[in-house]
C-alpha cells in the first residue's frame, strides 16, 4: 500500500465506508473498489479504518462524469 | 487448567487456535457485533467467488444470452454470465452486441445517487476472451476483498482498543483479524492489522490519504 500526501482538508467530515456506500447508494465492496481504482480518495485514520472526505462524495455525485474505465 | 489475569483461558471463538478469557471475550464479541453485518457480506462474496473460479467461461454451454445492458455511453452490450451478486447490484460478464469485446459491467440501482450521476452500468474491464476477462475480475475481486477484510479488521480494532484496553487487546484483535483472514484466505490482513498497530502506538489521532 503506497502513501499520499496527507489529506489537507482540515476538519472536514470523514465518513466511514458503510456510511459513504449508503450516501452513494452503493455497497462497501463497490465503495472501496472505487479508491482501489482511484475514483474516490480516502484517508486512514489512526485505527487504519478507511475514510472518506464528505467533499469526495460531493464530487463524485455532482461534478465528475468521466468516463471510469 | 490455564488462567491469565486471574481468569481461565477457556473460550473458544472461530478462525482461531487461542483460548480467550471471560473478559476477552466480552471484547471481542463488542467488536465483532460492530462489524458483523459487513462481515457477512464478505463471507457471501468470498463464496461467490470460490464458485466463479471453478466455471469454465470458454465453454459455450456456459455462455448462453440472458439479458442486455446499455453503458452510459451508449454503448450496447450482451449479458452472459453473472460474475458477482452484490447487495446492491450485480456484476455481468458481457459481450459486445456489435462487436467481439468482452466487458465486466458492473451494474447499480437506478435510484441511487451514484447511478444518478454516471449512469446505472458501468465497465470495470474489458478483454478480448471470456476467460482472461474473468479471470482478470476475479483477481481484482479478491484483492478488494482483502481490502475490506482489513478494513474490518480496523473498525474492530477501534472498539477494542477504545473501550477494552483492559482486556488484553494485542490478543483479541489477533483472534479477530485471524477470523477475517479466514474468510478471504489471505494472511495479509492479519499482517496489516500488525503495521497498523505500531502505527496506533506511535501516531496518535491523524490521518492519512492512501493508495490501495
Amino acid at each position: 500500500m503506497e502513501e499520499q500526501e496527507p489529506f489537507k482538508g482540515g476538519k472536514e467530515s470523514q465518513l466511514s465506508v458503510q456510511e459513504a456506500a449508503r450516501a452513494l447508494g452503493v455497497d462497501s465492496f463497490t465503495l472501496l473498489g472505487f479508491i482501489q481504482r482511484d475514483r474516490l480518495t480516502a484517508t486512514r485514520s489512526a485505527s487504519g479504518e478507511i475514510m472518506i472526505p464528505e467533499s469526495e462524495l460531493a464530487r463524485l455525485t455532482n461534478s465528475e462524469r468521466s468516463a471510469p474505465c | 487448567m490455564l488462567t491469565r489475569n486471574g481468569e481461565p483461558v477457556e473460550h473458544v471463538v472461530p478462525g482461531y487456535a487461542g483460548h480467550l478469557t471471560r473478559s476477552e471475550l466480552n471484547a471481542y464479541n463488542a467488536a465483532f457485533k460492530t462489524i458483523h453485518s459487513e462481515f457477512s457480506e464478505l463471507e457471501k462474496i468470498q463464496e461467490q467467488l470460490d464458485k466463479l473460479v471453478k466455471i469454465r467461461w470458454d465453454h459455450p454451454a456456459n455462455l448462453r444470452q440472458f439479458t442486455s445492458v446499455e453503458t452510459q455511453d451508449g454503448g450496447g452490450w450482451d449479458a452472459y454470465g453473472i460474475l458477482l451478486k452484490l447487495s446492491k447490484g450485480d456484476v455481468l460478464l458481457c459481450r459486445q452486441a456489435d462487436g467481439d469485446q468482452w466487458a465486466a459491467i458492473q451494474r447499480f440501482p437506478a435510484d441511487s445517487p451514484y447511478a444518478q450521476a454516471h449512469g446505472s452500468a458501468e465497465i470495470l474491464l474489458t478483454g478480448n476472451t471470456a476467460r482472461d476477462l474473468t479471470n482478470e475480475y476475479m483477481a481484482q475481486a479478491q484483492h478488494t476483498l482483502r481490502f475490506m477484510a482489513s478494513n474490518l479488521v480496523a473498525q474492530a480494532q477501534t472498539v477494542v482498543w477504545d473501550q477494552y484496553s483492559q482486556a488484553n487487546p494485542d490478543r483479541v484483535m489477533r483472534a479477530l483479524s485471524e477470523r477475517c483472514a479466514h474468510v478471504v484466505k489471505n494472511t495479509e490482513v492479519v499482517q496489516e492489522v500488525e503495521s497498523v498497530k505500531e502505527s496506533v502506538n506511535q501516531a496518535p489521532r491523524q490521518s492519512r490519504s492512501i493508495r490501495v
